[in-house]
């Protein structure tokens, strides 16, 4: 943490802390230019990120973690056929329920993948599957919390700060560290994608579809008299100057105002999808007939575009899919799941396809993601409710290897049995990929030096290509 | 581009901890390797001799070396075998034996062997393994903090003239010791802007301005200077910038956060609390008494405008913090939140990382995780409730239950076989617990009278058996309008000013059940969690119908088996409410055989008469704040690396060993009363004043003397001048605790008032002002930006207290429990410490200049410099809309008054050169309108000068 006064040499420390940007980030990727490869601690081979957040939490055994015996024991009590079962968020604890969907094997791996997901299926061979992610809150908030910050309460760091923290951000004129907001802000708030303690340069910024995509980046109004006023600030700062003796506070200030401006007109340019072209939008599902289909498509190509730009980190939220709440099917499970699928499937996939046709696959990486799984009984008759014990989330690209899976759980996908991976595995290995060892990125705050991955975390190795 | 130049610069200092000869080098890079990987072997301790007689818990150890000889040559890394050794080229030497350290672990011993081996004195490492290793004493003697104040004389100093205030002979001591001189004085318009935006956050007027400047030509300017200050610190403004700083601390915020981020109900009558207290300069000692057990206060503190009750708002500090509405595991969620609360309160009052001991001892400093844990048993002894703060003194003094002549009766005992959670016939001391006064001071004693509710009035009764009888004169109680109550479940009922509260338990075996009377609800409070809004708890409160003899009611709550629990109990407001007894058995007891007392006449009148008189004397509508309520003592464990399912050393209520030792508070409650008590004896510890003396500085001179005002442990920062810092302390102390008077001082010293312009020779010799040699150039705070803008577009409105102005919602600020309509964009005009706090929907514009996130304490706001802040300035329709309104102003004034003289003055504090005047008038043209005013206020607005404090 920073002190509050302003010395000179404090103040070019202070102004390096600023680079990340609330907004934008181009003061952050001089410093990435003049600084080459400081922030890594060995050679990186993701240089982004892009996080697909599956709000809610998806279903494992409806997704990724085929288990033919929910199918065998459907209906039966699950205090009689599982060994233990834990409480649960809405203590409605039904029958043993198979997942209504098939299940089959994809690509040269032969990966398995439900019929929920067509698309991403025909990227088997690029997935890294874990089928052992374990959270330790059974309440969305906390475990948001915990997906985004390694810490099951408000006020940490989210994963985006930490990356755009350490790596900063190759982007001139767009923030480090951007929420493609596909209409759920996530429980918990926008503090999922907060700085925390980290300088709030460091904090996620919220894109919204709407005009303007990014808060204040519109001037209001014509661009004539907007330069005319700036001409004025910036003589009157000349004119001051001498009153602050040079101050390296005060240059940086100015600067930042100068990246701002500039900002604004990059934003109409990332947002404006005019020169795609058809073939590619039509690969988003730009023109699917699902409404949520074509906002989801549109949020995975502004995702490849940013990326294009140097944004660090990419965070993609779900589209409100009325009338189901995100992927939380504490009932309606197969109408639920079969519209938030049908929502992202498809964009998901094409993302994958087209950021591998660009070459970008390699350097980019993607990582799917729920805060938790759900139950292998019903909750009620139809549903199925908060599973922390188990579920699976997905790596691709970036320097993760395709087409594998890690982990394995019991017969029912209720609990892990091997290979348990934590979130702060799943942060150590996303750092990792990025160059970083997350026991050295590091900052000072209230007397320790805080760490994403507080003081555990292992990299997943075997799916480290 | 000088600024590309500059940056280069950046990137060729050492990042913070990177220089080997530090010791903080050593304590993040070099200790930790040694303590976890060589210490299980090379610790040593009573039971275990260090293997090959080597002993890594000292430098000492490491020269001294083993059997084979020292393990460390200084500053000579191919000679130590213990580099040797890391370095795994010998396979005859290879350490760790079950693994080679990281490559950059054993970069980093090397670098510490070559540069010294710096290992701070007296800093040795407990051995690990063994608890009894943890060093206690040798920490509290090793870091200053523990030590008593050490007042030392005023020092001399050479330039005699220069000093005006003690505080200033020990700065310029030092600043002579090294051959430097402090700056010069600023300019009175300088050092006015100063003063107002450090005491009441808000800018002078040009008016006020050209006075001081008129004053200060005429007598001196230190004389113009003391005038000025004892009139802002006289304003209620000085409350309202001083209270924000206060609020920092305590991670004030209005919602709970979490899914839906519910109230937290009247929270804002905390933060008038703290506004008041500051603007009545209440001792610092009680402010800090109210805060830790401002509900156990015998002569509480009133507000004398509404006479309602001041002591108790203070604990609402407590329950600030984020909260999770319906924990799957509650006794893990219990954890987390007392974990913040102590993190909290260690961190404001003590300076001190107390939670950092909640998982294993404190790594650096003095404090035990029993120490950790005690704290905890006392917060588990307390709880919350929703108090009253209107008529709780009139209340208090109600006589109940006259004793009545006529002979006991017998009543039926408990059955046998039961586990007694409470026998209002039997009590134990500090049994007797119920917020407010409606169920008297005791129970009503079998054979005594009790008074009944009829639609003619109140008629005595004989009490069939003991119990706490509700009287019904308080059937009246009532929040005020306005008064937001407890999300969900209990916010239904009104619990304040008539609850009673049983002891706390151990739940099992077998339920609970409750010998009651009449009618009401029944809350369990498993683990002190107070927020029944989600399915998991909903079955916590259990309600029991009209019944006009004791029976039996059964709460079942084998759900919490194990957990530690008390009952609140309060009655349904429309009939007679009693509860006998509670008691844990498998199955319901049989109900006592019905009365066989006859009503009586006897006393009636007088009874009746004494009843209807008192309920006339009670006030039925209450403001209602969150606040502390004591419980009976709750004995714990340490939770063994924090995991409440491990439970280790059991615990009892005490404060830190290091400060009070090891005896646990004298009580039946929780003993938050003798911790404030232990905690503001400057004779037991320094820490209070010195943390809030420190504070105080921080905000005045921009660093404190301890640089990190939260932290005063060993990873803390070393105070620049630590005399200074017990003289002020001491000198706090001796004036009463009294912030005013320390703030008035430390602004009238010659040091406070030098320039903040940068003297090339003296930044050579002292580049970060380590020694105060001149005024440091401050950003101003979020909220004085926001005030400034206001205040000088005219749109101010400097209405003080109330509920909060709602938060503004942009299309951005979205999410669960975003509130249905957005506040105004202006805020009502309102200052910006009156802005509602919604944890999950936090102010963007505040947010950008950098007012902390509400999740723990944060003394030393971050100060950064992001373009989001430029966007603000540029785009944000609210500054637009300043810049209009002070537009209007400007060209309704016309150009006669030197309109652009105002403006500098207003803006900037200071009057504009002529170069600036030309540079303003080209703009504005011949004849400016409104619109060309408001661009020139908006202009004027993103000049840096406005948000940079000289």
């Amino acid at each position: 943490m920073m002190p509050r006064f302003l010395t000179r040499r404090e103040m070019l420390a202070r102004s390096a802390n600023g680079f990340g940007a609330v907004a934008l980030t181009a003061l952050l990727a001089e410093q990435a230019r003049a600084n080459g490869a400081k922030g890594t601690h060995f050679p990186a081979t993701a240089k982004n990120v892009i996080f697909l957040y599956m709000d809610g939490g998806p279903s494992q055994v409806d997704t990724f973690d085929p288990k033919p015996a929910l199918a065998k024991y459907n209906g039966q009590n699950p205090y009689k056929v599982l060994p233990r079962v834990e409480p649960t968020q809405f203590d409605a604890i039904g029958k043993v329920l198979a997942s209504p969907w098939k299940f089959r094997q994809h690509g040269q791996s032969g990966l398995w993948v439900s019929d929920l997901f067509p698309h991403v299926a025909k990227c088997a061979d690029d997935l890294a599957v874990v089928r052992s992610a374990v959270s330790n809150f059974s309440e969305h908030t906390s475990a948001n919390y915990f997906l985004h910050t390694g810490n099951g309460f408000q006020g940490r760091p989210s994963a985006g700060s930490w990356v755009t923290y350490g790596l900063g951000s190759e982007a001139r004129d767009l923030p480090g560290f951007v929420v493609l907001d596909g209409g759920l802000i996530p429980p918990g708030g926008l503090d999922n994608f907060n700085s925390g303690f980290l300088p709030a340069a460091f904090q996620g910024s919220v894109f919204r579809a709407g005009d303007p995509p990014v808060a204040n980046a519109k001037p209001l109004e014509p661009a004539a008299e907007q330069t005319e006023k700036r001409r004025l600030t910036r003589r009157l700062d000349e004119l001051a100057n001498d009153r602050f003796g040079s101050a390296d506070a005060i240059e940086a200030a100015i600067a930042n105002a100068e990246t701002a401006f500039r900002m604004q007109a990059a934003v109409p340019g990332l947002t404006d999808l005019s020169k795609e072209t058809k073939e590619t939008k039509a690969l988003y599902g730009l023109d699917a007939a699902f409404e949520h289909t074509r906002t989801f498509g549109r949020q995975c190509l502004l995702a490849r575009r940013l990326v294009e730009r140097g944004v660090r980190f990419v965070e993609l939220t779900c589209p409100h899919i009325a009338p189901h709440d995100r992927w939380d099917q504490h009932g309606g499970l197969k109408k639920g799941h079969e519209d938030n699928a049908r929502g992202v499937d498809q964009p998901i996939g094409a993302l994958l396809t087209d950021l591998k046709a660009r070459g970008l696959l390699r350097t980019t990486l993607v990582f799917w993601a729920g805060e938790f799984g759900r139950t292998p009984f019903a909750q009620g008759s139809d549903g199925r409710d908060h599973n922390p014990y188990a579920f699976s989330v997905w790596f691709a690209g970036g320097g993760a290897k395709g087409g594998v899976v890690h982990g394995v759980t019991d017969d029912f996908g209720y609990k892990v049995v091997k290979d348990k991976v934590e979130m702060y595995d799943l942060h150590a290995t996303m750092l990792h990929f990025l160059g970083v060892d997350h026991t050295k990125q590091t900052f000072r705050f209230g007397g320790r030096d805080m760490r994403l991955t507080d003081v555990h975390g292992n990299v997943i190795r075997p799916i480290v290509a | 581009m000088r600024f590309s130049g500059l940056l280069v610069l950046l990137f060729a200092l050492p990042a913070r901890g990177s220089d080997p000869a530090s010791a903080e080098f050593f304590e993040t890079k070099v200790r930790p390797v040694l303590h976890d990987r060589c210490m299980p072997c090379h610790g040593g301790d009573a039971k275990k001799t260090p293997k090959g007689g080597l002993q890594l818990t000292s430098r000492d150890g490491l020269i001294k070396g083993g059997d084979s000889g020292p393990a460390v040559v200084v500053g000579h890394p191919a000679k130590s075998r213990l580099i040797e050794a890391i370095g795994y080229a010998n396979p005859d030497l290879q350490m760790p034996p079950k693994g080679k350290l990281p490559p950059a672990a054993v970069a980093d011993l090397t670098a510490w062997v070559k540069a010294g081996a710096v290992w701070p004195k007296g800093t040795a490492t407990a051995a690990v393994a063994v608890k009894s290793q943890f060093d206690l004493a040798g920490r509290k003697a090793g870091h200053w903090v523990w030590q008593p104040m050490r007042v030392s004389p005023v020092p001399h100093v050479n330039d005699v003239n220069w000093p005006r205030t003690d505080a200033d002979r020990f700065l310029l001591a030092k600043l002579e010791a090294k051959g430097l001189h402090p700056a010069p004085d600023a300019d009175p318009y300088t050092l006015l802007r100063r003063v107002y935006l450090d005491l009441i956050g808000l800018p002078p007027t040009p008016v006020e301005i050209e006075t001081f400047v008129r004053d200060s030509k005429l007598r001196t300017p230190h004389a113009a200077l003391e005038t000025v200050v004892d009139r802002l610190l006289a304003s209620p403004h000085f409350g309202e910038r001083w209270a924000r700083h206060w609020l920092d601390l305590v991670r004030y915020a209005e919602t709970k956060g979490h899914e839906f981020d519910p109230s937290i109900p009247n929270a804002y009558l905390y933060r008038d609390y703290v506004i008041r207290a500051f603007n009545a300069d209440v001792p610092y000692d009680t402010f800090v008494t109210e805060h830790v057990a401002g509900d156990l206060v015998k002569e509480p503190r009133t507000n004398p405008a509404d006479h309602s009750e001041e002591s108790i708002v203070g604990t609402a500090f407590w329950f600030l913090g984020e909260e999770v509405h319906s924990p799957v595991d509650i006794r893990q969620d219990e954890a987390d939140r007392f974990d913040n609360r102590i993190d909290v309160f260690g961190k404001t009052f003590l300076g001190l990382t107390v939670a950092c001991a909640r998982c294993h001892d404190h790594k650096f400093d003095a404090i035990s995780a029993k120490d950790y844990y005690s704290l905890f048993a006392m917060l588990e002894s307390s709880g919350y409730r929703l108090a009253r703060v209107d008529g709780r003194q009139t209340e208090k003094k109600f006589r109940r239950h006259i004793p009545d002549p006529a002979p006991a009766s017998s009543e039926s005992p408990l059955p046998g076989g039961v586990k007694v959670v409470v026998d209002y016939a039997h009590l134990l001391p500090g049994q007797w617990m119920c917020d407010g006064a409606a169920f008297g001071s005791e129970p009503v004693y079998a054979g005594n009278i009790w008074m009944a509710k009829t639609e003619t009035g109140f008629e005595p009764r004989r009490a069939e058996r003991t119990a706490a009888y509700y009287n019904r004169a308080f059937d009246q109680l009532k929040p005020s309008p306005g008064t937001q109550l407890d999300p969900g479940e209990l916010g239904k009922r009104m619990w304040a000013g008539r609850t009673l509260r049983t002891p706390a338990f151990t739940i099992g075996p077998g339920p609970v059940h409750l010998l009651v009377r009449g009618s009401g609800f029944c809350y369990a409070a498993v683990s002190q969690h107070s927020m029944i809004n989600g399915p998991l708890h909903g079955k916590l409160v259990k309600g029991f119908s009209k019944s006009d003899r004791f029976r039996w009611v059964t709460h079942d709550l084998s759900n919490y088996k194990g957990l530690t629990c008390h009952l609140e109990l309060t009655p349904s407001g429309d009939s007679e409410f009693a509860v006998a007894a509670v008691v844990q058995v498998e199955k319901p007891p049989p109900d006592p055989p019905a009365s066989n007392l006859t009503e009586t006449k006897e006393n009636a009148a007088i009874q009746a008469g004494d009843v209807r008189s008192q309920s006339l004397t009670i006030r039925p509508a209450s403001r209602l704040v969150p606040a502390m309520w004591d419980g009976t003592t709750v004995k714990d464990h340490v939770f063994v690396r924090g995991n409440p399912r491990t439970p280790g050393e059991p615990v009892a209520p005490r404060f830190l060993e290091a400060v009070a030792g090891t005896a646990p508070f004298h009580t039946t409650g929780s003993g938050r009363l003798e911790l404030a008590k232990q905690m503001t004896n400057p004779a037991i510890t320094p820490l209070v004043p010195r943390v809030m003396v420190n504070r105080i500085w921080h905000h005045l001179f921009g660093r404190g003397i301890v640089p990190s005002v939260d932290n005063f442990g060993i990873m803390g920062e070393a105070p620049t001048h630590p005399e200074l810092l017990d003289y002020l302390a001491d000198r706090f102390v001796k004036d009463g605790w009294s912030v005013k008077r320390l703030i008035r001082t430390l602004v009238l010293s010659r040091a406070y008032a030098m320039s903040s312009a940068v003297d090339p020779r003296a930044d050579g010799a002292d580049p970060k002002n380590d020694l105060f040699h001149r005024a440091n150039l401050r950003r101003l705070d979020a909220e004085v930006i926001r005030d400034s803008l206001l205040a000088d577009s005219g749109k101010l409105d400097p209405k003080m207290f109330g509920p909060s102005v709602p938060a503004y919602l942009t299309p951005f600020l979205d999410g669960r429990g975003r509130p249905g309509k957005s506040g105004p964009l202006d805020g009502d005009g309102r200052r910006s410490i009156y802005l509602e706090v919604r944890r999950n929907f936090l102010n963007p514009f505040l947010l950008a200049f950098d007012t902390p996130i509400p999740f723990s304490t944060v003394g030393r706001r971050q100060v950064s410099n992001v373009p989001a802040q430029s966007l603000i300035l540029m785009n944000d329709p609210f500054v637009h809309e300043m810049a209009k309104a002070w537009g209007k102003q400007l060209a309704a004034a016309g150009t006669k008054n030197e309109p652009i003289r105002t403006v500098y003055l207003t803006a900037f504090g200071r009057p504009p050169t002529a170069a600036e005047v030309a540079t303003c008038r080209e703009f504005l043209g011949e004849k400016p309108n409104e619109e060309h005013w408001a661009e020139l206020a908006h202009a004027v607005f993103n000049a840096k000068e406005y948000i940079f404090l000289r």
